[in-house]
């Protein structure tokens, strides 16, 4: 089971956001694996290997879309545990968010988020955005190992 | 016309009292150093030749000293000055004068006044009332009569005989029997020592109504001395005329009396005149204070709060009839009691601290405290208060502030459920914003997603429609983000500073053109500088440039739009014209309201928050925002803002 490692872990609840972004970042090449998980709950244990992802590839993906608001944990939850762990206190976090709140924002660079990017309404806004910040990550940033 | 305005008068009196004790003095003295080369000077070319007696003379001198001493009651004169004993001490002497030349010649001589002249039983009489008037100067019998005055005008007639006696000639009246006669000179120091017995306590005794402005007083003041001196003066005449043979007897007797009736006469309806005007003056006078005492009665009557006066004890002396309603008290239950009574235990050491300010001459005005009526409530009173030094007394007014208060409370409740409802609105519409975006962006993603798949098979029409899904979802998009910037305007702080007012404007206007098509000239005049938010009114200046340049955009090259600005006064005015659509005045009032638009969207596009944000922001900023316009010739947007930036911040509407 050895599976090519994932490059984005895409945190949302919206099934319409993550088909979306999903499908965009597919289409501009931008990426070649992306894993999908449903809400907070689900991706603390994609990302230490727990429940479900028990057997999943050891590696971290090289950057995290994380959505805000979530049932069961949210953004700020997964933020807060993934800055707190050794083991992904590095891997970059971007917010994507329709929450423009100040707040929110502020709760997010507090707690170490990478990125905060609000989604537009607009489809080739929004699609502009994404590939920009998965350029960015995945090409443009020199990551840690 | 009161009876303390005699004041003056009794001070002069006290002062005659004090001129004779040292005239006494100096004249006695005199005689004594010139004894026994006895001049003429002092008693001139009188019928007597004979020189006052040495020990008359000391006598007097003795009790010019007493009185002078004693010028100042007993009452007045410290427990241990020596005032308080030497004057009866010395009074007691002179008596003791008196008492030894009126025993006669023999005892005088044994006395040790051999070689003196020996002196009269009249001026010895004299001696003695002299010098035990000034030993019972302040004494006055249990019935209030003081033995000093009775001697002083037991004195007096014995000189004023003996001045009478030189006068008419009339030798029985300065010499008793064959004893040697009263020397002129001691009948008038005599005569001016006891009326000045009697003016050394000029609000005692017979004194009272001799030196009071009461009627009576000016009475005996005009009419005693005036028939005095008349009586006298015809008394002599008379004599002399028919010393001299003028006239006889009967005709005498018969001139002086029509002369008394005439000179009477005039005395007594002169007196009459006076006491009538005096009379009449009081009538008045009592007239107004009438007047005034029913006028304060209809006051304390029928005023609504309470008026109460208060005296330096704390008391009441008067509270008005309004007592009853407001604090359930008659006003006679409370004349008497202390206020502090009826004041609520927590509001004591305040209204202590009031009053004390009060009474030192601060009025207050605004003071609030609780009173604890009789029946057990408790009120709040609003109070006004002042002190009058001359009275003595607080006068104050408690208006029942219950309802006041209650109204106020009320207010602020309301205020404070607004504020949260205000806040709760807020939050609710901003969390539902958010959530309108999502499925927005769901319809114009899958909108697209539809025509990037599938958009070689559907036809114009069909991908039209699908344009139209988008742009409509995606103005609505604008719609929430313009209503959460609005929204946002609300609960954000003001951060002034002091603005560089062409600077903002210069960089409003290149981020407006950057989004709009710019085909008009804009022309920026001077603009004065001012304390305000600057992000915030870039906001104003980039809502007004846009619409000046999207109103006038269809005029393309021949569009213009001005920007001016002014200082007047306390307050600085920017304009912001244009020569493009305009508007109808009659729609004014609509277009700073939110949602609101005078344009169809396929005309000019925009969502109908650009103006209210605007008004919310000038607002906000305590300045005001108006649009003049008319169709076809473009519009004008003013907005004012203060100078002094310092205004509280207008609650937002």
């Amino acid at each position: 089971m050895s599976q090519p490692r994932v490059d984005i872990l895409l945190v949302e609840d919206s099934v319409a956001d993550a088909e979306m972004t999903l499908r965009t970042l597919k289409r501009q090449g931008v990426v070649n694996s992306v894993e999908w998980v449903r809400d907070g709950v689900e991706a603390v244990e994609y990302l230490y290997r727990e429940g479900k992802f028990a057997d999943r590839d050891p590696g971290m993906p090289k950057l995290v879309l994380l959505d805000l608001k979530m049932p069961r944990m949210d953004g700020l939850q997964v933020l807060a545990r993934m800055r707190e762990d050794e083991r992904t206190k590095a891997v970059p976090v971007v917010m994507m968010t329709s929450s423009r709140e100040e707040g929110d924002v502020l709760a997010s660079y507090t707690l170490g988020v990478n990125s905060y990017v609000v989604k537009p309404v607009d489809f080739s806004e929004f699609a502009e955005r994404v590939v920009q910040v998965g350029l960015y990550w995945m090409m443009a940033n020199q990551s840690i190992g | 016309m009161t009876l303390d305005e005699s004041g003056g008068l009794r001070r002069r009196c006290a002062a005659f009292a004090a001129l004779v004790a040292a005239l006494a003095v100096l004249v006695c003295t005199a005689g004594l150093v010139a004894w026994p080369h006895y001049v003429r000077i002092l008693d001139g070319n009188l019928p007597v030749t004979s020189v006052p007696g040495r020990a008359s003379q000391v006598g007097l001198l003795i009790a010019g000293l007493a009185l002078w001493l004693r010028r100042v009651p007993t009452a007045a004169v410290g427990e241990r000055d020596v005032r308080r004993y030497l004057g009866p001490l010395l009074g007691a002497v002179v008596f003791l004068i008196g008492l030894v030349a009126f025993m006669g010649p023999r005892v005088f001589t044994a006395a040790g006044f051999g070689q003196d002249t020996p002196m009269g039983a009249n001026s010895a009489l004299v001696l003695c009332l002299l010098g035990m008037a000034l030993l019972m100067l302040d004494t006055t019998t249990r019935r209030g009569l003081r033995p000093a005055e009775a001697m002083a005008v037991l004195m007096a007639l014995i000189t004023l005989a003996a001045l009478f006696g030189y006068a008419y000639r009339v030798g029985e009246l300065y010499t008793i029997r064959d004893s040697y006669p009263m020397v002129p000179r001691t009948a008038i120091l005599g005569f001016l020592l006891a009326l000045a017995v009697l003016c050394a306590r000029p609000s005692a005794g017979l004194m009272a109504l001799a030196t009071s402005t009461s009627f009576g007083g000016t009475l005996l003041r005009r009419l005693l001395p005036a028939s005095m001196l008349m009586l006298f003066a015809m008394g002599w005449l008379r004599l002399e005329s028919e010393r001299r043979g003028m006239y006889s007897a009967e005709l005498g007797v018969a001139v002086f009396t029509l002369a008394n009736i005439t000179v009477f006469t005039l005395l007594v309806w002169w007196s009459a005149r006076t006491m009538q005007r005096l009379e009449l003056e009081r009538d008045a006078s009592e007239e107004r204070h009438r007047k005034a005492v029913a006028l304060n009665q209809l006051i304390m009557a029928n005023s609504l709060d309470v008026l109460c006066v208060v005296d330096d004890g704390g008391r009441f002396i008067k509270v008005s009839s309004a007592a009853r309603k407001q604090w359930g008290y008659a006003p006679a239950e409370l004349i008497g009691r202390p206020y502090a009574d009826l004041v609520h235990p927590d509001d004591q050491d305040r209204t202590a601290e009031v009053a004390s300010s009060i009474m030192s001459g601060q009025p207050a005005v605004g003071f609030t405290n609780r009173f604890i009526r009789k029946d057990g409530g408790v009120i709040w009173l609003d109070w006004s208060a002042t002190w009058s030094r001359t009275a003595n007394l607080m006068f104050s007014v408690a208006r029942d502030a219950t309802e006041r208060l209650q109204v106020a409370e009320t207010l602020r409740q309301s205020a404070d459920e607004l504020a949260r409802s205000n806040h709760e609105l807020e939050s609710f519409a901003y969390s539902v914003s958010h959530d309108l975006r999502a499925p927005l962006r769901h319809i114009d993603g899958y909108a697209r997603m539809l025509e990037e798949d599938g958009g070689d098979r559907l036809d114009g029409e069909l991908r039209r429609y699908l344009d139209e899904i988008g742009a409509s979802a995606r103005r609505m998009g604008r719609l929430i983000d313009d209503l959460l910037a609005f929204s946002r305007l609300s609960r954000q702080a003001l951060n002034r500073f002091k603005v560089d007012m062409r600077a903002l404007v210069d960089s409003a206007l290149s981020e407006v053109s950057a989004s709009h098509p710019l085909a008009a000239t804009v022309a920026v005049g001077p603009l004065p500088n001012v304390a305000a938010d600057p992000a915030l009114l870039k906001q104003v200046w980039t809502n007004l440039l846009t619409n000046a340049i999207k109103y006038s955009g269809k005029l393309g090259a021949d569009a213009r739009v001005e920007v001016t600005g002014q200082t007047d006064g306390t307050t600085v005015r920017y304009q912001v014209r244009d020569n493009g659509v305009g508007f109808d005045m009659r729609y004014v009032d609509k277009l700073f309201q939110v949602f609101q638009r005078l344009h169809l969207q396929d005309e000019f596009e925009g969502t109908g928050v650009g103006l209210a944000i605007v008004q919310r922001i000038v607002s906000r900023h305590g300045g005001r925002v108006w649009a003049e316009g008319e169709l076809g010739r473009g519009a004008t947007f003013t907005f004012e803002l203060p100078i002094a930036g310092e205004q509280p911040e207008g609650n937002m509407a």
